[in-house]
């Protein structure tokens, strides 16, 4: 992990043995409380037969839509706790938004096609940031004031896709 | 049992098929157990593939099965939201659709979510799923991770000491929340489904190992006691290369085995599986075969068995008759030939015993020939004769009549011997055979029967009637007979014995023919028929034996003295003792009468022993009286057998003071001849002594006068048959003429006995002849009358006065 500058953290992510880490998701917490939740939006779309991203950060409280690119179905589930829901989605034709209220980590899949894999990790905090593929991150507009840094990154990569 | 060649030929025959057909049969035995193995090595293979197959299949299937199960949206959704009453209802529905014995839901951190249990609490739960306990963990973590990682995992595992094929899978939510395990046991009817996809029969077992060599026999199509046996065979069998059929032994069967560890969990017990293919119930469909077999065999045997027999008979039955024939020939039957029409060895065989038997049998009618005949005269020998005349008495014994034995001897035949030369005796009595049979008729027979003795076998003349044969015979002697240019005169004479009266056997006639030969030799006639009352040998005499040693003992025997005197001179010089038996009964005794037995009976050397005491006693007392002369003493054949007589001389010389010049010893030729080895040194022991030895009887032996030279002796003494009629006979004048001549060539004193007129003792002054003894001078006397002979005779040697006075 790299130093915070005043206003700004640069984290680099790697692995034990040395590889850079992407799809990590570094966040900090203040330490003078949670912020308040968050009136933002996300996207987690279906691409390909594939969700995209693969990891999404938010703050809780966003609401992420769901657009479906693809010309064929998805049903997209979660069995986590913090947001179980599901979503029959067809192409284009509807607008489905899920709002994240609760921290943690919502593995998403699809019934449909079992490749299907995607995370979204819902914070308590506005600062937060997802590693690339060199591995780093960087959070800004940090207001002055002690945080705590937490990262997480998954360990299940979606299977080859199968494409129909 | 055994000794039969042609047992023993059959017996070798059979042993050596038997051997043949044993070791065919066990070659077959061994090829088909051997092809049916590789059969059974190739069906294993096959069924192990069958096997694998059968566990991919069946791992599809509950793999699909309970995949479909994982990917269901609800159960996803009840397994995440932990909704057990969902989740255990779709296990339930799970196990019972893909037909698992087993189905196990593991949460990520092994722990056992829920559990439908083993079949055994299945069955008592009324196959109601029962959630397992708090806590418990699933035992193949291993499994869990690679369903995770590959989406299945299979394996054969052991749980709670159950065999199961196992599946994994995971509940993907989609990251994985939970593994489900689904497992069919591997039971009886597992097995049996199994056994039945195999092309054979086979058995399959399956064993789990819970430690290091140690086996259980978990399931198996085996019955249970062979399959129990499984498990110790495969402890004690090398397990390690497996997929390897070998042969294993249960329960006293062979079964070609295969057996392949199976994969299972690090972490579960190991666990094989054992395919088995038993040899001897795939032998059964071959029973058949080696029925035929054993029962071709066994009808070949008996074929070989008869053929043998008849083989083994055709070789043995000439040995047999060849065998039979030879006895034949060992019984002296060679009439019977062999008859094996055979063109081999055997028929050579047969044909060489019959010229064998042919060879033998001439042989043996020569030899017979040779035994029964004479061969200078070809007539038959005394054996002959004595077997035709044994032949005629049974004949005569049988008809009743009657018949004549002959004997012809030949005089002085051993004279014509030394004189011509033995070949000329010989063409000589061949001659006299050939006349005799031309005498007498062809249906009687002629033999020889010694030397000089012919024998003839007639049938009987009427008694008291002279056969006119016997005067042919005796003319045919009339003539000399020209023989090599000699013309021989040769006399004969002939004695007879007759059928039954004189004899009832052969060796009886003969002796009793021969008896007559001595009569005839005493009468003019030439000729005599056997007279029993002039028999010195008949049989009653014989006991006179026994009274002969008694009269000895008791004195009845008497020395009677004839004087002998010198011829020129016409002087008593010697006397020659004679013994004489006066018996109480029979009263005087010739000495003929006793000599010959007491010879026979060996009598004769106590007989001898008193002569010499008695004799040179007397000689001695004698010679006191002033009565000097010799005394001569008769010597038998026994006696000059006897080594001891010289010293028995000596010790009676000296016992009686007598000199040995006192003494004479008169011997026969034929007594020297009965042992001349022994005779010769008894008589040169005796001409050591001194003593005068003189031949007796001298003429009537065989002995030539050249052999006479070779003896010690001093003097002979001409038989008296020569001299009685001296003044008579012409021949025997010459005879005696020349006897006399020869004897004084030789340097021998010649004793004439049988003077029995003046005329005869003149002639025989004439021709030298020193000593003289006979009826003209004196008859044998007592010692007593001797005495007063010697004293007063005109051949008294003393002085007329001395005479006069005595
Ligand atoms: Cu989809």
């Amino acid at each position: 992990m790299g130093a915070a500058n005043a206003g700004t953290i640069l984290a680099q992510i790697s692995a034990d043995g040395g590889g850079a880490i992407a799809d990590a998701v570094v966040y900090a917490i203040p330490a003078s409380g949670p912020a308040s939740a968050s009136q933002a939006t996300a996207l987690m779309a279906q691409e390909n037969q594939e969700f995209t991203p693969f990891v999404l950060p938010v703050q809780v409280g966003t609401n992420v839509e769901f657009p479906n690119r693809d010309s064929f179905r998805h049903h997209v589930y979660s069995f986590s706790a913090a947001k179980p829901f599901e979503l029959k989605l067809f192409s284009g034709k509807e607008r489905q938004v899920v709002t994240f209220d609760k921290e943690g980590i919502i593995a998403l899949g699809c019934n449909i096609h079992d490749n299907m894999l995607a995370y979204i990790y819902a914070v308590p905090t506005p600062y937060f940031a997802k590693t690339g593929d060199d591995g780093k991150a960087t959070i800004a507009n940090l207001g002055a004031g002690a945080y705590t840094l937490k990262v997480w990154h998954p360990t299940k990569k979606p299977a080859a896709k199968k494409l129909s | 049992m055994f000794q039969k060649f042609q047992t023993k030929l059959v017996l070798l025959f059979a042993l050596l098929f038997a051997a043949v057909q044993g070791v065919s049969y066990l070659s077959v035995q061994n090829t088909v157990r051997n092809n049916i193995f590789d059969q059974a090595r190739d069906q294993l293979t096959r069924a192990y593939a069958v096997f694998e197959k059968n566990v991919e299949d069946t791992t599809t299937v509950l793999a699909e099965g309970s995949t479909i199960l994982a990917k269901d949206f609800g159960f996803r959704q009840a397994v995440a939201t932990n909704d057990r009453p969902t989740i255990m209802s779709a296990i339930d529905n799970l196990s019972t659709r893909i037909k698992a014995d087993r189905v196990i839901l593991v949460a990520p951190d092994n722990k056992i979510i829920g559990d439908t249990g083993t079949a055994s609490d299945a069955a008592a739960d009324g196959n109601i799923v029962t959630v397992g306990e708090a806590n418990a963990v699933f035992q193949f973590p291993e499994m869990i991770a690679q369903a995770d990682e590959e989406g299945r995992a299979n394996s054969i595992t052991v749980m709670d000491g159950q065999i199961y094929q196992t599946v994994v899978v995971p509940i993907g939510a989609p990251v994985t929340i939970a593994s489900l395990v689904i497992g069919v046991e591997i039971n009886t009817i597992y097995v049996a489904t199994l056994a039945k996809k195999f092309t054979v029969p086979l058995d399959i077992t399956f064993a789990k190992s819970p430690a290091e060599g140690e086996w259980i026999v978990g399931t198996s199509t085996l019955k249970p006691e062979l399959a129990a046996g499984l498990g110790g065979a495969l402890r004690t069998a090398d397990t390690s290369a497996t997929q390897v059929a070998k042969t294993l032994t249960l329960g006293g069967r062979d079964f070609v085995t295969l057996i392949a560890s199976l994969p299972s969990p690090s972490s579960s017990a190991k666990i094989d599986a054992a395919i088995q293919y038993s040899l001897d119930a795939s032998l059964i469909p071959f029973e058949p075969l080696f029925l035929t077999l054993l029962g071709l065999a066994g009808g070949t045997l008996l074929l070989t068995l008869i053929a043998s027999f008849f083989i083994a008979g055709g070789v043995s039955k000439p040995i047999r008759v060849l065998d039979a024939a030879a006895r034949r020939i060992q019984s002296g039957d060679y009439r019977e030939k062999v008859n094996i029409d055979q063109k081999d060895e055997i028929g050579r065989l047969s044909q060489t015993f019959n010229q064998m038997m042919d060879g033998i049998a001439q042989r043996e009618a020569k030899i017979e020939y040779q035994s029964l005949h004479d061969p200078s005269t070809e007539l038959p020998n005394r054996l002959a004769f004595e077997r035709r005349l044994n032949g005629a008495i049974a004949e005569a014994q049988k008809s009743n009549a009657a018949l004549s034995v002959y004997l012809v001897q030949i005089g002085r035949f051993s004279e014509i011997n030394n004189t011509l030369g033995h070949d000329t005796g010989e063409q000589l009595v061949a001659k006299i055979g050939d006349n005799l049979q031309r005498i007498i008729k062809q249906s009687d027979v002629v033999s020889r029967h010694s030397s000089s003795i012919f024998a003839l076998l007639l049938p009987g003349a009427g008694s008291n009637q002279v056969n006119p044969i016997v005067e042919r015979i005796l003319d045919s002697f009339d003539e000399p007979l020209s023989v090599g240019g000699n013309a021989i005169d040769v006399t004969a004479w002939i004695g007879e014995a007759c059928y039954p009266e004189h004899g009832i056997t052969a060796k009886m006639l003969l002796q009793r023919a021969d008896t007559a030969i001595f009569e005839a030799k005493k009468s003019s006639q030439h000729y005599a028929l056997y007279n029993a009352q002039l028999d010195p040998y008949k049989p009653e005499r014989l006991s006179m034996m026994g009274e002969l040693r008694s009269g000895l003992d008791r004195g009845e025997f008497r020395l009677y003295y004839q004087p002998k005197i010198d011829i020129a001179t016409e002087k008593i010089t010697a006397a020659e003792a004679l013994i004489r038996w006066i018996h109480p009964v029979r009263g005087f005794m010739p000495p003929d009468a006793f000599i010959p037995l007491a010879e026979q009976t060996g009598n004769i050397q106590k007989l001898t022993s008193w002569a010499l005491d008695t004799a040179i006693a007397q000689v001695a007392a004698w010679k006191a009286k002033g009565i000097d002369i010799k005394v001569a003493i008769n010597l038998s054949a026994r006696d000059l057998s006897n080594r001891n007589l010289p010293h028995e001389i000596e010790r009676v010389m000296a016992k009686h003071g007598a000199t040995i010049d006192q003494l004479i010893l008169e011997i026969t030729e034929s007594a020297v001849m009965e042992d001349p080895k022994q005779s010769m040194e008894v008589l040169s022991a005796l001409n050591k002594m001194g003593a005068i030895l003189s031949i007796d009887d001298y003429g009537t032996g065989y002995s030539s006068m050249s052999y006479l030279k070779s003896l010690p002796v001093q003097e002979i003494k001409i038989d008296k048959s020569f001299v009685m009629k001296l003044s008579s006979n012409k021949g025997d004048e010459i005879l005696v003429r020349s006897t006399i001549d020869l004897g004084h060539n030789l340097g021998l004193k010649v004793t004439a006995e049988g003077v029995e007129d003046r005329a005869g003792l003149d002639i025989l002054k004439t021709y030298g002849c020193e000593t003289g003894q006979g009826y003209h001078i004196s008859k044998p006397v007592p010692a007593a009358d001797f005495e007063k002979f010697f004293l007063t005779s005109r051949w008294s040697p003393l002085p007329q006065s001395a005479a006069a006075n005595a």
